[in-house]
C-alpha cells in the first residue's frame, strides 16, 4: 500500500514533466515560453537559456516532489501523499514558467526587438476542409464494452445478491451493495459514457482551427493546423480506446475471478503506463510532423506577428476585452484556453473549476471510502 | 489563402481586407465559386472586430465580386473570364483618371506609367496561367 503511495504522485507528475518539456519542443519560432518573440531574435541565447533552464526547473521540481512524497508517506499521511506533490508540482510549473519567461521579457523589452518589424495579423481566408476522425479505435472500444456487457448479461443471474463496489487501495472489497444494473454494470456505463465524451471531443478537435502564427507561410500554416488536429483526434480516440479496454478488463476480472486483486491492481496501473505511452508518442510524432513548418527560409521573408504578451497574463491566462474570439488556442501546451476578458469565458470557466473541484472532492472521499 | 492585414498601417482593416480579395481574384488565387470564411470565423482569427470583416465583406458584396447565401455561405462570384456588371466601365474610369493624375502631377513620364501598367497586368495574368498549370 505504501509502495502504491510512493509510486503514485511521481508517476503522475513525471508524465506531465515530459509532456510540459515536449511541448516546449512544438513551439513556432515565434514564440519561446509564450513570449512573442520577431524571427529576428528566435535563435537569440538568451531564449535558448532560459528554455534550457525551464527544462532543467521541471527536473528539479519533480525531484521536489518524489522528496515531499516520500516524506508524506513514511510519516503516514497516506491520502495526502497522493494529492498534495501533484497539487505542489503543478505550482512548481507555473512558477518555473512565469521565472523563465521574465529573462525573456526583459531582454526584449530592453533590446526593443519589436521596434520598426512589420507586423500583421493574419487569417486564412479559404479554410481547410474539416478533417473526419478515424472511427476504428472508438469502433475497437465499443466492441470492447459490448463484450464485456454480454458477458455480464450472460452471468447476471447467477450472481450474489450482493455485490463489491469498491475496493481499498490494495485491492480488497469494503464496499457491497444490491444487486442492480447500476452496481453490476456501473464500470460499463462510466466507460461508455467516457468513449462517447471523447469521440464527440475529437469531432471538434478535427474542425480545430489554430491561429496563424503570421510567420508562417500557407503551406506551414496548412500543416500546422492539420499536425495539431491529427495529435488531438489520435490522443483522443487512442486514450478512449485504453480506457474501455481497462475498464473492460477489471470488471471482467471482478466478476469472474473475485479475490485476485492483484490483476485488478495490475490492470490499473497498466491502464495509466500505456495511456503516458500514447500521449507521448503523440507528441514526439507530432514534434517531428511540425519540423518543417518551424523553419524560416530567409529568401522569403514573412512579417512577424502583432507583440500580444500584454493580454496573456503568466503566458497562460488570456484576457484581452477587443478580442471577439471566446476560445482561443493556447500559447503554451495543446488545446484552447478561454478568453478572460469576455463575460461569458469568465463563466465558462468558473463553471469548469467548480466542476473539476467536485470530481476531486468526490474521488477524496470514495478514497476514504465514506 | 492567407491574409495579412497590418493593424499600424494608414488604410483602414476592412479596406486592406477587400483590396487582398480583390487582387487575389486576379491573380487566380481565388476562382469563381470558391468559398469564403464566415465573417465570425475570420474576425476570431484575426482578433478583430465582426464588425470590421463585415464591412469588408459588404464592400466585396456591393462590387459583386462576393456573394453570400444562408445556404452556401459567402464564395467568390465573378473572375477574370466574366463580363463586367454594366456600368463598372465608366465607375472604373473615375477611379483610374484620378490614380493617373496623381502620377502625372508627380512628374512620372507618360511611357513610364504605361510601362508599369503592362508589367502589372501581365504579372497577373503569369500568375493565373502558374495557377492553372499547378492545378491541373
Amino acid at each position: 500500500m505504501t509502495a502504491f503511495v510512493l509510486v503514485f504522485a511521481p508517476v503522475f507528475t513525471a508524465l506531465f514533466g515530459i509532456l510540459f518539456a515536449a511541448v516546449v519542443a512544438l513551439r513556432p519560432p515565434g514564440l519561446a515560453l509564450s513570449v512573442r518573440v520577431p524571427q529576428a531574435h528566435a535563435g537569440d541565447a538568451v531564449i535558448r537559456t532560459a528554455i534550457l533552464r525551464f527544462r532543467w526547473g521541471l527536473v528539479i521540481a519533480w525531484v521536489i516532489t518524489a522528496i515531499v512524497t516520500a516524506v508524506l508517506a513514511l510519516t503516514g499521511q497516506t491520502p495526502l501523499a497522493t494529492i498534495l506533490p501533484v497539487l505542489l508540482y503543478a505550482v512548481l510549473t507555473v512558477v518555473i514558467l512565469v521565472i523563465n519567461r521574465r529573462t525573456i521579457l526583459r531582454a526584449k523589452r530592453e533590446g526593443n526587438w519589436f521596434d520598426g518589424v512589420p507586423v500583421r495579423v493574419s487569417a486564412q481566408l479559404t479554410s481547410p476542409a474539416p478533417q473526419h476522425p478515424s472511427i476504428v479505435w472508438p469502433a475497437l472500444a465499443a466492441v470492447v464494452l459490448a463484450i464485456a456487457t454480454a458477458v455480464d448479461v450472460a452471468i447476471y443471474p447467477g450472481l450474489p445478491s450482493s455485490i463489491p463496489v469498491h475496493f481499498d487501495i490494495s485491492g480488497h472489497a469494503d464496499r457491497f451493495a444490491a444487486k442492480s444494473v447500476w452496481s453490476v454494470f456501473g464500470l460499463l456505463i462510466i466507460g461508455a459514457a467516457v468513449v462517447v465524451l471523447l469521440a464527440a471531443l475529437s469531432v471538434v478537435a478535427a474542425r480545430y482551427s489554430a491561429r496563424i502564427q503570421t510567420d508562417d507561410t500557407a503551406e506551414q500554416s496548412a500543416l500546422r493546423t492539420q499536425v495539431q488536429r491529427t495529435i488531438l483526434t489520435t490522443l483522443l480516440s487512442r486514450v478512449s480506446f485504453v480506457i474501455a479496454l481497462g475498464l473492460s478488463a477489471i470488471e471482467l476480472i471482478q466478476r469472474l475471478a473475485p479475490g485476485t486483486s492483484w490483476a485488478i491492481g495490475g490492470c490499473a496501473i497498466g491502464m495509466v503506463v500505456v495511456l503516458m505511452a500514447v500521449v507521448i508518442s503523440a507528441v514526439v510524432r507530432g514534434r517531428a510532423q511540425l519540423q518543417p513548418a518551424n523553419v524560416r527560409d530567409p529568401r522569403s521573408p514573412r512579417p512577424d506577428a502583432v507583440d500580444d504578451d500584454d493580454h496573456w497574463k503568466g503566458g497562460l491566462l488570456y484576457v484581452n476585452r477587443d478580442d471577439p474570439a471566446l476560445i482561443v488556442p493556447r500559447r503554451f501546451g495543446l488545446g484552447w484556453t478561454m478568453n478572460l476578458g469576455r463575460p461569458a469565458g469568465v463563466a465558462i470557466t468558473i463553471l469548469l473549476l467548480v466542476a473539476i473541484a467536485a470530481l476531486v472532492t468526490s474521488v477524496i472521499l470514495l478514497a476514504h471510502g465514506r | 489563402m492567407l491574409i495579412d492585414i497590418d493593424p499600424d498601417s494608414e488604410s483602414p482593416l476592412y479596406q486592406q481586407l477587400r483590396d487582398q480579395v480583390v487582387r487575389a481574384i486576379a491573380d487566380g488565387t481565388l476562382h469563381p465559386g470558391e468559398s469564403l470564411a464566415s465573417v465570425r470565423q475570420l474576425a476570431s482569427q484575426f482578433g478583430i472586430n465582426s464588425a470590421t470583416v463585415g464591412k469588408g465583406y459588404e464592400l466585396l458584396r456591393q462590387e459583386g465580386l462576393v456573394r453570400t447565401s444562408r445556404r452556401s455561405g459567402s464564395v467568390v462570384a465573378r473572375g477574370p473570364a466574366d463580363d463586367p456588371t454594366p456600368g463598372f466601365a465608366a465607375d472604373w474610369t473615375e477611379r483610374l483618371r484620378t490614380l493617373l493624375a496623381e502620377a502625372v502631377a508627380h512628374g512620372l513620364p507618360d511611357a513610364a506609367i504605361r510601362a508599369t501598367t503592362d508589367s502589372l497586368l501581365a504579372d497577373f495574368t503569369a500568375q493565373r496561367t502558374d495557377r492553372r498549370k499547378s492545378s491541373s
